[in-house]
């Protein structure tokens, strides 16, 4: 009974969506599309054809050593004045792509078998009547010559009738078999793509129109919601999946219309069909059977996670936006993949962990199996998981969905309907208005960060693309100088720009004069915290040094950097000012001034985090994701102590001025040596320092007043990190986009390199 | 038969349904009467299993109402909930096969229906293109569509004409006699006092009144006295001892009795006086309620 009201729906959605004018309209285009795109080169064909046979001039090169032909074909072109034949010692030099459309390459040989052995290389454009007549030559050449050599029998009579066995090349993308399955790849993942998107988007519509209309009040009572969900959902793929199905139509009917032309391919010569022979390998077809399992298992799990969000829409706009979610993962999905599966590298356990997730394992499992690195237990594997999956959500969604669903009030109207007497209280209203401004906080600076990483990717981009035309206009300086002083440029300014944005919204500081005692003091303090620091940042290297070298994630900086590749006095200066200059004064603006500033109102614990977090996030390398996070909030703690933007600046400076003085300098060995004493006694200056400071505060505990105010200050910072309601910071998703996108960058540079 | 047992709702921490119980005997029609918001639609919500309870039960026949019951039930949702690019017939064929009938019963029933109200000339219209009353009919029409044995009608008379009210009522008066159990809500109380026997009234999720129309009508009729005339203050003052005595204008006295035998008492007290005008009201449905909540219904 349940069942055949499962039927009724999705019978009743076929119906309704076939019937639609819209649906026979985008039909007709898809058909329309479909023939030309795949013929399109047997339309150029055509037209250019004509075009060539009133066309100016014709060049025919003749490599004929022999001598066989080449007289022939100067008499048979000596009418048609638009002809100029040539003879050549060689013509392969010419035999390239750029090779003129209004040239044949003719080569011609003795043959011991078939007395001619002949090769014509044109364009795909040419007109076929110079290749006919050329052909005509040759076959009368090859007459004579069996008449002449040979007595003339039966059997040489029969071959004399045979055509000359012309070898036609023709230079053009033609499509090879090997390749056949990358073509299939790609289009199979724009297919995927728009039956996905098709998918969601009607799922959306309906289940947004259901519910705007109200009728969902009326068919929920009569069907649950989890038969509901499976029945629009299952109606929408199969709708999606007629819709394929039609496709495939179209296809054979254009794959026929090509084949229609092949057959005339006497008329139109260089007009290349698809070849689909190769469509039909084993492992195409494999391919294909996998991508298309994954496909309708993921494409039915999404569907029921759109019907709960496009149940929370309230109207048309919102039933539009209701899908970005979806369709934003699957774009991070699809680039991921294409970044982390190549058939140049072997899997990474990151890729095979991804791989079996549900929704990720359409994409990755399928990718993995073409370039061979997928094996029957991953698959079986990521099957499981993805078919569980399927019966899980729908029990979980369930109940938001029926909340949802019902809920025709838009929010804003609910809370006041609801809850009426917390709403009039003043603490109520500010706490709302809290949290307004936190997640406006978090969408600040999740956009300065994204402004940030793109600036700094497009700016680097536009570096080497001008590279060239700058340095060969500006000879006094070499290539490397340049690139650095428009590296430096581009830094500067990718983190400076956003670090105006954060500006605007940094709450107004008092100023107050200080006097110069307190001037003194906190330079003491500022002083004191630097020297503390030091031995801090080394201990916390020297961990992460280790932990990566465990982990094996390490990338090699100096590497990447190409550090060694400099010479020079200038160059020098300028790496030191691009390594260690540059990045302590903008990158302490933008996180410890701009970020921690934002942030600091949130309470300074959880400034700190942020901070350090965003700090390590802009780095866009794991392997300095970990230790970029223990400095950051180490430099939190330092700007927090001593209230100024300097201490954390030379700190810095220091960290990262070392490391490069140890690459600059790693030949001049007496440097070194005192480099690196100095260094170690700076260490133990801060670590005896650190110690006394300990030893201070703990005699500080010893009485009673003083561990009250210790409790008291830690209480103090409980209420500011007040969690639930920080975490408003991150409510706007474009953090999560930040770290997702300077991620996804950091893979690709890695890649790249 | 219907049971509501102790019937609770939250919606985040308000309580929109609070402790609800009723019954309705097959073949009564049972009026919830109650201001917007008051939770009518929620109770129905939950009788109908859209909503489930924090707290109580519904039961149908003995029984807990679940899925396997819905066919036997029909519903008139508050708000419209036609899809607009349907056709009535399409309309009623898609909300006809939620119900499990069979297409050639669909179109059958529909058409009786649809002859009954004189609309036939509407099956082939869109929804889009029909009034809101004539939107009404309809739901109405894809509510009975199925012959229910349980009728849940929320609002069945926002946006009707009168001539079409009578309509309804007649209709409802007839499913009635079938035997069919009725359940209706309405926020305007001449709605309710004209159609149901039964009455349950709510106002903040409660319930503030359950009873029988015409038992509790009788009750407060019999206890209201409506005199005209000139009263002498002692004549007052005995009267008083009965009970209650508002005094309007123009010598208009209201007596609020506490015991409908002294009726008899108060005329024999009243003999001296100049009385033009006697009688025992007849309350309306708003006069109990502003004596049981304290307030009077506003709509």
């Amino acid at each position: 009974m349940k069942n055949s009201k499962i039927g009724a729906i999705i019978k009743n959605e076929i119906e309704k969506s076939i019937k639609n004018k819209w649906f026979v309209i985008l039909n007709l285009l898809l058909l329309v599309v479909t023939v030309v795109g795949l013929n399109f080169n047997n339309f150029k064909a055509l037209l250019k054809q004509n075009e060539v046979s009133f066309s100016n001039q014709m060049l025919i090169y003749v490599e004929d050593i022999d001598n066989i032909v080449y007289d022939d074909i100067v008499e048979i072109f000596k009418d048609s004045e638009e002809v100029t034949v040539e003879k050549m010692e060689s013509v392969d030099e010419l035999k390239t792509q750029d090779l003129n459309k209004d040239t044949i390459l003719l080569e011609v040989e003795e043959s011991k078998s078939d007395y001619i052995d002949a090769s014509i290389t044109t364009q795909e454009t040419i007109s076929s009547s110079y290749i006919q007549k050329i052909e005509e030559v040759l076959n009368a050449k090859k007459d004579e010559l069996v008449t002449k050599d040979e007595e003339i029998s039966y059997g040489k009579l029969e071959k004399i009738k045979e055509d000359v066995n012309v070898n036609r090349v023709i230079l053009s993308d033609s499509i090879n078999t090997d390749e056949t399955i990358s073509i299939v790849q790609l289009f199979s993942n724009y297919l995927i793509f728009f039956i996905l998107l098709l998918c969601l988007n009607k799922i959306a519509n309906t289940i947004s129109q259901e519910k705007m209309s109200k009728s969902i009040e009326y068919i929920l009572t009569s069907i649950n919601t989890k038969e509901y969900i499976i029945s629009k959902v299952l109606s929408m793929c199969l709708i999606v999946i007629l819709q394929f199905v039609f496709m495939l139509a179209y296809l054979l009917i254009a794959i026929m219309i090509s084949s229609l032309f092949t057959l005339n391919s006497v008329n139109i010569d260089g007009a290349n069909s698809i070849d689909i022979s190769g469509v039909f390998s084993l492992k195409t077809i494999g391919y294909m059977t996998i991508t298309f399992v994954f496909m309708c298992l993921t494409t039915f799990l999404q569907g029921v996670i759109q019907s709960v969000m496009s149940a929370k829409t309230t109207n048309i706009q919102e039933a539009g936006n209701a899908t970005i979610f979806l369709v934003t993962l699957n774009l991070v999905l699809y680039t991921v993949v294409t970044v982390l599966v190549s058939p140049l590298k072997s899997a990474s356990v990151i890729s095979y962990i991804i791989s079996v997730l549900p929704i990720a394992s359409m994409y990755f499992i399928p990718a993995m199996f073409v370039i061979g690195q997928a094996n029957i237990f991953q698959i079986i594997i990521s099957l499981i998981i993805l078919v569980a999956s399927i019966p899980l959500t729908l029990i979980l969604i369930q109940k938001p969905f029926k909340n949802a669903i019902l809920d025709y009030s838009a929010k804003k109207d609910k809370k006041i309907e609801g809850i009426e007497k917390i709403i009039a209280t003043r603490e109520y209203q500010e706490r709302m208005i809290d949290r307004k401004e936190s997640s406006k906080k978090g969408l600040i600076l999740g956009f300065a960060v994204i402004l940030l990483i793109i600036l700094q990717v497009i700016g680097g981009l536009i570096v080497t693309t001008f590279m060239t035309p700058i340095s060969q206009k500006i000879t006094f300086m070499s290539q490397g100088s340049i690139y650095l002083i428009l590296m430096c440029v581009v830094f500067a300014l990718s983190i400076y720009l956003p670090y105006l944005i954060l500006r605007a919204y940094l709450p107004k500081e008092n100023k107050k004069e200080e006097t110069r005692e307190e001037k003194k003091k906190s330079l003491i303090k500022s002083i004191k915290y630097i020297i503390v620091s030091i031995p801090i940042i080394s201990v916390i290297q020297m961990i992460c040094s280790f932990a990566i070298d465990k982990i094996g994630i390490g990338a090699d900086v100096t590497d990447a950097l190409g550090l060694f590749n400099y010479s020079g006095k200038l160059a020098t200066i300028l790496l030191f000012m691009q390594i260690a200059i540059l990045p302590a004064i903008f990158e302490e603006l933008f996180i410890r001034k701009g970020v921690f500033g934002i942030l600091r109102g949130k309470g300074p614990i959880f400034a700190c985090i942020v901070s350090a977090l965003i700090f390590a996030t802009i780095h866009m390398n794991i392997s300095q994701f970990i230790f970029a996070f223990l400095v950051g909030i180490l430099f939190g703690i330092v700007r927090e102590k001593t209230g100024k933007l300097y201490p954390t600046m030379i700190l810095h400076f220091v960290n990262n001025g070392f490391a490069v003085i140890q690459i600059l300098f790693y030949d001049h060995m007496t440097f070194m040596q005192i480099f690196t004493y100095g260094i170690i006694a700076l260490n133990a200056i801060g670590f005896c320092i650190l110690i006394y400071m300990l030893y201070k505060k703990v005699m500080e505990l010893k009485d009673k007043e003083s561990i009250q105010k210790l409790k008291e200050e830690l209480d103090y910072r409980r209420i500011k990190i007040n969690i639930t309601e920080n975490l408003f910071v991150f409510k706007d998703y474009t953090f999560f986009v930040a770290v997702i996108l300077s991620a996804t960058i950091f893979t690709v540079v890695e890649k790249m390199l | 038969m219907l049971e509501v047992k102790n019937l609770s709702k939250y919606f985040g921490i308000k309580k929109a349904v609070d402790d609800v119980s009723f019954k309705v005997e097959d073949g009564h029609i049972l009026g919830v009467l109650g201001k917007n918001g008051a939770g009518k639609s929620t109770i129905f919500r939950m009788i109908l299993n859209i909503l489930e309870p924090d707290e109580g039960e519904v039961l149908y026949d003995g029984k807990k109402i679940d899925y396997s019951m819905s066919d036997k039930i029909g519903y008139l949702p508050e708000v419209g909930s036609l899809i607009d690019s349907y056709t009535v017939y399409e309309q009623c064929m898609y909300y006809g096969k939620m119900k499990s009938m069979k297409s050639e019963d669909i179109k059958n029933n529909m058409f009786e229906l649809l002859e009954q109200f004189g609309i036939v000339e509407y099956a082939n219209m869109k929804i889009k293109e029909l009034s809101k009353g004539n939107k009404q009919k309809i739901q109405f029409i894809i509510s009975l569509l199925h012959n229910p044995e349980l009728l849940i009608l929320d609002e069945p008379f926002s946006g009707l004409d009168p001539v079409s009210v009578e309509y309804f009522k007649r209709i409802i008066l007839e499913l009635k006699n079938q035997g069919k159990t009725i359940i209706f809500s309405s926020h305007i109380m001449s709605q309710v006092e004209m159609l149901c026997e039964e009455v349950l009234i709510i106002d903040n999720g409660k319930v503030v009144l359950n009873c029988n129309l015409e038992e509790i009508k009788q009750e407060y009729a019999s206890k209201t006295l409506d005199i005209t005339g000139k009263i002498a203050d002692s004549t007052l003052k005995q009267i008083a001892i009965f009970g209650k005595i508002e005094k309007k204008e123009n010598n208009r006295y209201l007596v609020n009795l506490a015991n409908k035998e002294r009726i008899g008492d108060v005329f024999r007290l009243l003999y001296t006086s100049d009385i033009t005008k006697f009688s025992v009201l007849n309350v309306s449905l708003n006069d109990i309620f502003l004596d049981k909540v304290g307030t009077a219904y506003e709509e």
